[in-house]
């Protein structure tokens, strides 16, 4: 299987950047996801690779091979469409079939592999029924066959899992995961549901507007984002950000204040803050799992009033008004926890889970 | 509300009755009167029909009639706005609405005035647009008109006709999902490929309403073929709805017309049928039967 390489791949539409100078790499075997909001880039990013958008500059590497001016059927490259992309006309057979025809193998050959991939994918049963004629679960187990049977070197993905209901997107989650895992083709995933890829991808691009903002690991963009985009972008809910915080050393001490408000940083956090040599407009940010609820004031934390419950059988989401703090915070706790709207609670902060961002450029100071 | 809607329905339910459905009938009788001029209602039962069957010009008429319309249906109204909404659909739209505007030009021109057009185009004088160019090129003029009048007919009503089809055929490849095309091409088929076995059969309902509809109006239309050649030379393009004309407002035969276009009316609806047929349209009406799991 190959390994993708992007070197400065760019796509105008006119004047629109689609993509505007994104590079990355997708190691053998390995399953990437581009993720980021509707209109980022990331699916024309997919459709340079499949060959369907030739890039306005930059260059696509399947090993060592550029594949630039490749036409799509010579790439190797199977697909999973939003939509399913199923024929209407022609039956579940016939459909799993046609890349097979076009490749002119005979009818053999071509029945045994329908059979082969319907058997293994659990849809061997419907072989003779119309994509009309059999539920959207099914569909997505066709439109993956379809892809599959040619055994492609590359699976592409274009958010396949979001036309179906919840409880069904999370069991194909793991079948699509596992299934890659098995064949190893290398497979590029893109999906606008940081939930999708972070519970599938080995690494994940983060696109906004036509760029990469990040590329890592799940771990490493969850944990260490490199700007409030990638920090509030990941995680449901996302990270808490409170604005407009000054950095002051109070005898010794780093601490970041705004009105009442005062967070204390370590060390080695108050160094990072100085060396970026910035001590207005700065960005707090934590997120709503790195918090404990008190009643009285323990350690480094925030002082501020429940707004209202948000109760979600296991967790329980409380949203804080904090005094001089335009959002509101939300925190992680345990349902079987006393608390009530109006109750004026404490916000211990995890020392070594606070983030600081400048608040002009967005980027992550630690 | 239902009241409301039926008084609204009411005045086109009027108009219908009384400029549809009363000539209609009014036709029916008729073609079992021998109303000539002087306009008496002597019913003759089906001799109007006897005399069809025995008529000498009819079988002429006949054959002109189907050579006209199928001729003018597969190549034009059908084929070419086939081949023109598949063509202009695989360039870039730009230049694909270029070509359709180009197509859709003779339909905005008033009929008179295309037809005198195609009359001056095949001109027996050196003054005809193609005499010209023969004689530009030395060589001599021609009396296109006797020597190939029913193909003048055929393609001064194609150029005209297929735009409709066009039209049609090209938004129905239009609604087709993109990335059926995109996964097509994906897989590697061929544009012939995706054309026969993507494009044809999703657009099959529209391509059968095209020809039933183009059918119909090519069995009852004449008015290119009139202004051109009037049926001419000797009935080599007399056609079975402008001999119903001639009968009726040259000849003053009005039950013979009316019989005339009583037969027409009853081979469009044999048409009719055989195409639903031949398109299998209740398969194509079928119902999806979704099962969830």
């Amino acid at each position: 299987m190959p390994e993708i390489r992007v070197v400065d791949l760019k796509k105008y539409f006119g004047k629109v950047k689609a993509v505007d100078g994104i590079s990355f790499q997708v190691k053998d075997g390995e399953f990437v996801a581009l993720l980021g909001p509707s209109g980022c880039g990331k699916t024309t990013t997919l459709l340079m690779l499949a060959g369907i958008y030739k890039p306005t500059s930059g260059e696509i590497w399947f090993d060592d091979q550029l594949m630039n001016n490749v036409p799509p059927r010579y790439r190797g490259v199977g697909m999973v469409f939003q939509n399913y992309a199923l024929y209407p006309h022609m039956t579940v057979y016939e459909n799993i079939a046609f890349p097979l025809k076009a490749k002119g193998m005979n009818h053999d050959e071509i029945d045994s592999m329908v059979k082969e991939i319907t058997k293994k994918l659990l849809i061997d049963h419907l072989l003779d029924r119309k994509p009309t004629q059999i539920s959207g679960g099914q569909q997505q187990r066709v439109a993956l066959a379809r892809a599959l049977v040619k055994e492609p070197k590359v699976l592409l993905f274009d958010e396949p899992l979001s036309n179906l209901d919840a409880k069904l997107r999370m069991m194909m989650r793991a079948e699509i995961k596992k299934l890659q895992e098995d064949l190893g083709i290398t497979s590029v995933y893109v999906t606008h549901d940081q939930a999708e890829a972070m519970t599938m991808a080995s690494r994940i691009a983060i696109f906004n507007k036509g760029k990469i903002i990040q590329y890592g690991t799940p771990d490493e963009v969850y944990n260490s984002p490199n700007s409030i985009f990638v920090a509030t972008f990941m995680g449901n809910p996302p990270m808490n950000l409170i604005y407009g915080m000054k950095f002051k050393r109070e005898e010794g001490e780093g601490v970041l204040k705004l009105k009442n408000i005062s967070v204390k940083l370590s060390d080695y956090q108050s160094k990072k803050v100085e060396e970026y040599g910035k001590t207005e407009n700065l960005v707090l940010g934590f997120r709503p799992e790195d918090v404990s609820i008190t009643k009285k004031e323990e350690g480094n934390g925030i002082w501020g009033e429940v707004y209202v419950l948000e109760p979600l059988g296991r967790d329980l989401i409380v949203n804080v008004k904090i005094e001089g703090v335009e959002n509101l915070i939300k925190v992680f706790s345990d349902p079987t926890k006393e608390i009530r709207e109006g109750d004026r609670i404490f916000l211990r902060l995890k020392p070594e889970a606070l983030h600081v961002f400048d608040g002009e450029t967005e980027v992550t100071i630690f | 509300m239902k009241k409301t809607a039926w008084i609204f329905l009411s005045p086109m339910l009027v108009m219908v009755t009384i400029f549809f459905f009363i000539p209609v009938i009014l036709t029916i009788v008729l073609s079992f009167t021998d109303m000539d001029y002087q306009f008496q209602w002597n019913f003759v039962g089906f001799s109007n029909f006897k005399d069809i069957a025995t008529d000498f010009i009819i079988p002429k008429v006949t054959t002109n009639t189907l050579i006209y319309t199928f001729t003018t249906l597969g190549l034009f109204n059908v084929g070419s706005a086939l081949l023109i909404s598949l063509l202009t659909t695989s360039i870039p739209d730009k230049w694909g609405g270029f070509f359709r505007t180009l197509w859709m030009l003779p339909r905005l021109t008033p009929s008179v005035v295309y037809g005198l057009l195609w009359l001056w185009i095949f001109d027996p004088t050196e003054h005809g647009l193609l005499n010209f160019m023969r004689m530009s090129m030395g060589l001599p003029p021609q009396n296109w008109l006797y020597r190939a009048p029913m193909f003048i007919v055929v393609v001064a009503n194609g150029f005209i006709g297929a735009s409709m089809g066009m039209l049609i055929f090209t938004a129905a490849i239009k609604a087709i999902p993109i990335d059926y095309y995109r996964a097509a091409l994906l897989d590697g088929a061929s544009w012939w490929m995706i054309t026969r076995k993507i494009t044809l059969p999703l657009i099959k309902w529209q391509v059968l309403f095209v020809t039933a509809y183009q059918t119909l109006s090519l069995l009852t239309s004449f008015e290119y073929i009139l202004i051109i050649t009037d049926g001419g030379p000797v009935f080599r393009t007399e056609v079975w709805s402008l001999y119903t004309y001639h009968m009726a407002f040259s000849n003053y035969r009005f039950g013979y017309g009316a019989a005339l276009s009583v037969v027409l009316v009853i081979m469009g609806i044999i048409f009719a049928i055989a195409y639903l047929r031949l398109f299998k349209f209740e398969a194509l009406m079928q119902k999806p039967k979704v099962e969830v799991d």
